[in-house]
């Protein structure tokens, strides 16, 4: 081969080919976001078509007989009240996913502007929300939650909505760390200089750098959100009796334990597969977000 | 110099070290082979990503494994093979027969422990002295490396000492065992050039004193023409060149060598009015380990590369005594 | 007191008795106990096209100054005139006009790019910011400014860490020429750059400077970088300026004795050339927190006189356009 081109171009200054591909090559090859994907988007579908997998209606009483083990007629067995878990489970899902979206939403869109507020502008700013941030976060969340239930009056929507303001002081915390990192780098002082102003430094530059942890954070939140919703259930002040709510189901079937455990088993695991799916899923996005997730060539 | 029948302190053979990345195995150290005799300083220089460092760290198998892997050679220390030795006897030769000081000596001090503690530790281990003979010992040492009122630093922590200080108390502490071999990875780099040059001073006068061989890993070649007895330059995981000092400063024979050599500006060379020319640029960048090319890993930045170039390895060859080089158009350049 | 005053043709900029104490707080309380006094009254000029370089060590004080002139931190005292007009303590939305003139390359390429803001949107940032471009004209102007700066322009769409640390300061450097301005400040824009590297960017700026009659002030600790690029240079120590002269003056006979410690200092690439200087004493840089009186450098001078330790020397012209603050001189 001695008369054959340079393997190198030597003009070209990027002679350093590296790799390189497309966010949606990248997807498409990321193992989490698949999984995770495929747990996600089945469980939305199963909310969604709930009323028509649904073999029986998951507040009809004695469907079958009370207490009976999982059989063909009762896929996951029946409960207390005779009620198919089955049905129950599959009707669950559309409120799990409904309480885990909005309190996460409520606490992550509250608590990122309270954050970016207080690690964008700091002084006096900075000082004032983030010590009441500190104040709030000495209360246990569930305690919050509790005092503005109580307030709010019992029901689900209620519930969902303490539970997102209990959890603001977290993600403000968070976020305000994330935004103090990423404020202080050069590229930020970078962008100053070439005279970008507030508006256009918060949502061009900081932003899409605290996007990516933040996605993390909250689908690990979403579990916490979803238990939370299901405490105040158990406690009365949250889903309401007959609703099919995984944690109401968890908490009312704690009695059964010994005699009849299938009652906890499956919204057990219903939960379990939610946040292994959320988190899954999180891992993924990030790393397809986040450029720097990418293994450099050294 | 070709016909040196005195034996080398330190001979590092055909050294390969792998690392498993992402993009699969490659190999930052590709066959590297030298000698070190004793009392010599030799520099061994390169830009970053050449495997200086890690040769360097091989000889006391400080690579961190995985993802690294030492996958051949042999580096022979007094009549023994590091790389076979078993862990308890590599203890006993690590900070004591051979010793090492890094580039940033803040990290490489521990915050927590006095720096008392941290001189005397080695003593005590390696020379079995009491600590009233090992504290002596260390308040010599200081004293040695010009550190004024060296008792009342014994107390301190290394927050409490200035950049030059800490690599004066790093110093001190890798002679403290009286090494035969010291090995200075970038000791100066991230120093002011007046403290650089301080610290550049004490290395000189120490070694003038105590007959250590020093191995200075280093990217500077001012440092280089300083300190060095003999250099040996790097490029992609090789040496592509090894010479005396005054030969390879007066006549490098690699175009690398060369090319590095003209693209740096020198204060002895400033035009005495108006205008500088231009530095010498090498086009492109050094390859990528895991994405090298065939032939001579140079040949795609070479302005004297031929079709052999790109396509077989050069052969690393005596071209004067003591000067070798990997080159095949080594004796056509101008 | 304006020192080192170009010979001709109102300056491009000019620093006058410019300061920047950091306040330093301790305790609960905040309370401030002292000032890191890291620019103490400096004052200097720069004409339209020239390179000044600030050589100086770390902590002297002298990034503080570029990011003084940039406006990225507001004085504590004096005045920085741009084109005669004084932006030191503008607001925010005054600033808008004098970020065109001004622009910064900084030091590390490696973070002061935004990671995810992919080539061509960074250097097509400032024409969006300061309405210079129709849109549809901006892709070509960021080719346009891709080409000048030898990058490819088929890598737009690449996020800086598919770069190497040379593309990225090209890059930076593309986006400090988008608002085509009349002076950069380049903050160690070499340092992390291996010498071949370092080699191409300096010929990049030196090349840009003669198409464009760009202006310069060139910060770094390497003294050899700096005698390369500049027409003048300045000598920092402990936020003060301890010398100013054109560049082949201060190369060929420093008259501070810091500028000649500095310059005794700096390894030679040249082993025939191993000098015989005096043995440096090993003697630590003072904090700035607490500056010794008098001169800043009488600590570390091997020339100190009583003098020295009380009263402070003033910057004036020794020799024509030749300046230096020191009793001796």
């Amino acid at each position: 081969m001695a008369a054959t081109a340079p393997p190198y171009d030597p003009t070209n200054v990027a002679a350093e080919e590296l790799p390189r591909t497309r966010w949606w090559r990248r997807t498409a090859r990321n193992r989490s976001i698949w999984l995770g994907g495929v747990l996600i988007a089945v469980l939305a579908i199963v909310a969604l078509l709930a009323p028509v997998l649904a073999p029986y209606d998951p507040t009809k009483l004695a469907a079958g007989k009370r207490l009976s083990p999982p059989s063909w007629e009762h896929a996951f067995g029946t409960d207390e009240f005779g009620r198919d878990i089955f049905s129950r489970v599959i009707h669950g899902t559309q409120l799990t996913l409904y309480v885990g979206v909005v309190a996460v939403g409520i606490g992550l869109l509250a608590g990122a502007a309270i954050g970016i507020g207080a690690g964008y502008a700091g002084g006096w700013v900075q000082a004032v929300l983030m010590r009441g941030v500190d104040f709030l976060y000495t209360f246990p969340d569930i305690l919050i939650a509790l005092g503005l239930v109580a307030f709010l009056g019992p029901s689900l929507t209620n519930a969902m909505v303490a539970v997102g303001i209990s959890v603001v002081p977290y993600y403000a915390r968070v976020t305000y760390s994330v935004v103090l990192v990423e404020r202080n780098k050069p590229y930020f002082e970078a962008a100053t200089a070439i005279g970008a102003g507030w508006p256009r430094l918060v949502v061009r530059h900081l932003l899409p750098n605290i996007v990516p942890p933040l996605i993390v954070v909250a689908t690990l939140g979403f579990s916490a959100a979803v238990l939370s919703a299901a405490a105040l259930s158990f406690l009365g002040l949250g889903a309401q009796p007959p609703a099919p709510e995984w944690g109401k189901m968890l908490a009312d079937g704690r009695n059964y334990i010994a005699r009849a455990p299938w009652i906890l088993v499956f919204p057990g695991l219903a939960i379990v597969v939610t946040v292994l799916g959320f988190n899954i899923l999180g891992d993924g996005i990030r790393d397809v977000l986040d450029p720097r997730q990418r293994r450099e060539v050294r | 110099m070709a016909a040196d029948t005195v034996r080398p302190i330190l001979s590092i053979r055909d050294l390969r070290v792998t690392f498993q990345g992402g993009l699969g195995l490659a190999a930052a150290v590709d066959g590297v082979s030298c000698e070190l005799q004793r009392g010599e300083t030799l520099a061994v220089v390169g830009e970053s990503g050449c495997g200086k460092s890690v040769t360097a760290l091989s000889i006391l198998r400080l690579i961190p494994s995985p993802p690294g892997r030492i996958a051949g050679g042999a580096i022979e220390f007094d009549g023994r093979d590091l790389l076979a030795l078993a862990p308890e006897e590599l203890y006993a030769v690590r900070g004591n027969a051979i010793s090492m000081i890094f580039q940033e000596p803040m990290t490489s001090l521990n915050p927590v422990l006095s720096i008392g503690t941290q001189l005397t530790e080695g003593l005590i281990f390696h020379k079995r002295l009491g600590i009233r003979e090992a504290r002596e010992r260390t308040v010599e040492m200081l004293r040695l490396v010009q550190i004024p009122d060296p008792e009342a630093r014994l107390a301190q922590y290394a927050h409490q000492l200035s950049g030059g200080m800490r690599q004066r108390v790093m110093i001190a502490m890798a002679l403290a065992c009286e090494p035969r071999v010291l090995i200075a990875d970038e000791p100066t780099t991230a120093l002011d050039v007046t403290i650089q040059r301080q610290i550049l001073d004490l290395m000189v006068e120490l070694k003038e004193r105590l007959g250590t061989a020093i191995i200075l890993i280093t990217h500077d070649l001012g440092v280089v023409a300083e300190m060095a007895d003999r250099v040996a330059v790097m490029y992609a995981g090789k040496i592509i060149e090894q010479a005396p000092v005054d030969g390879l400063f007066d006549h490098p024979r690699h175009p690398y060598t060369r090319g590095l050599m003209a693209a740096l500006p020198r204060l002895d060379r400033l035009s005495a009015s108006g205008e500088e020319g231009r530095l010498n640029e090498m086009p492109g960048l050094v390859p990528s380990i895991y994405a090298m090319p065939p032939g001579c890993a140079f040949a795609p930045r070479c302005p004297f590369a031929t079709s052999q170039c790109h396509a077989e390895e050069p052969a690393f060859e005596e071209l004067s005594p003591g000067h070798y080089a990997a080159c095949w158009e080594a004796g056509r350049l101008p | 007191m304006t020192a080192a005053r170009p010979a001709a043709g109102a300056p491009l900029l000019e620093v006058r008795d410019l300061a920047m104490h950091f306040p330093v707080r301790r305790g609960l309380l905040q309370r401030t106990v002292g000032h890191v006094r890291a620019v103490d009254g400096i004052s200097f000029a720069l004409a339209e096209g020239e390179t000044l370089g600030l050589v100086g060590e770390s902590g002297c004080g002298k990034s503080t100054v570029g990011g003084l002139i940039l406006r990225l931190l507001e004085p504590t005292a004096g005045s920085v005139l741009v084109r005669g007009r004084d932006i030191a303590h503008l607001g925010r939305g005054e600033l808008k006009p004098f970020r065109r003139e001004v622009q910064m390359v900084f030091q590390d390429p490696y973070a002061s790019l935004d990671p995810r803001q992919s080539a061509g949107a960074m250097v097509a940032e400032p024409f969006a910011i300061h309405s210079l471009a129709a849109r549809g004209e901006i892709r070509d102007q960021v080719a346009r400014l891709f080409d000048r700066v030898g990058l490819r322009r088929e890598h737009m769409q690449r996020y800086p860490h598919e770069f190497s640390g040379g593309q990225r300061q090209r890059l930076s450097i593309a986006r400090a020429l988008a608002l085509n301005p009349r002076l950069i400040v380049a903050d160690e824009p070499v340092s992390a750059l291996d010498v071949s590297i370092q080699a191409q960017v300096i010929n990049l700026m030196t090349t840009l400077q003669r198409e464009l009659g760009l202006a310069y002030l060139f910060i770094s600790h390497d003294i050899a970088v700096i005698g390369h690029i500049s027409q003048r240079i300045a000598v920092m120590y402990l936020g003060k300026l301890v010398e100013i002269a054109p560049r082949a003056t201060l190369l060929a006979g420093p008259l501070h004795p810091y500028t000649e410690m500095l310059l005794n200092a700096v390894p030679i690439p040249n082993p025939r050339l191993k000098r015989k200087h005096q043995r440096a004493v090993a003697s630590e840089v003072p904090s700035p927190l607490n500056p010794p009186t008098g001169c800043r450098f009488h600590t570390r001078c091997p020339l100190a006189e009583a003098r020295c330790r009380s009263a402070e020397p003033v910057l004036r012209e020794v020799r024509p356009r030749h300046h230096v603050a020191c009793h001796l001189r």
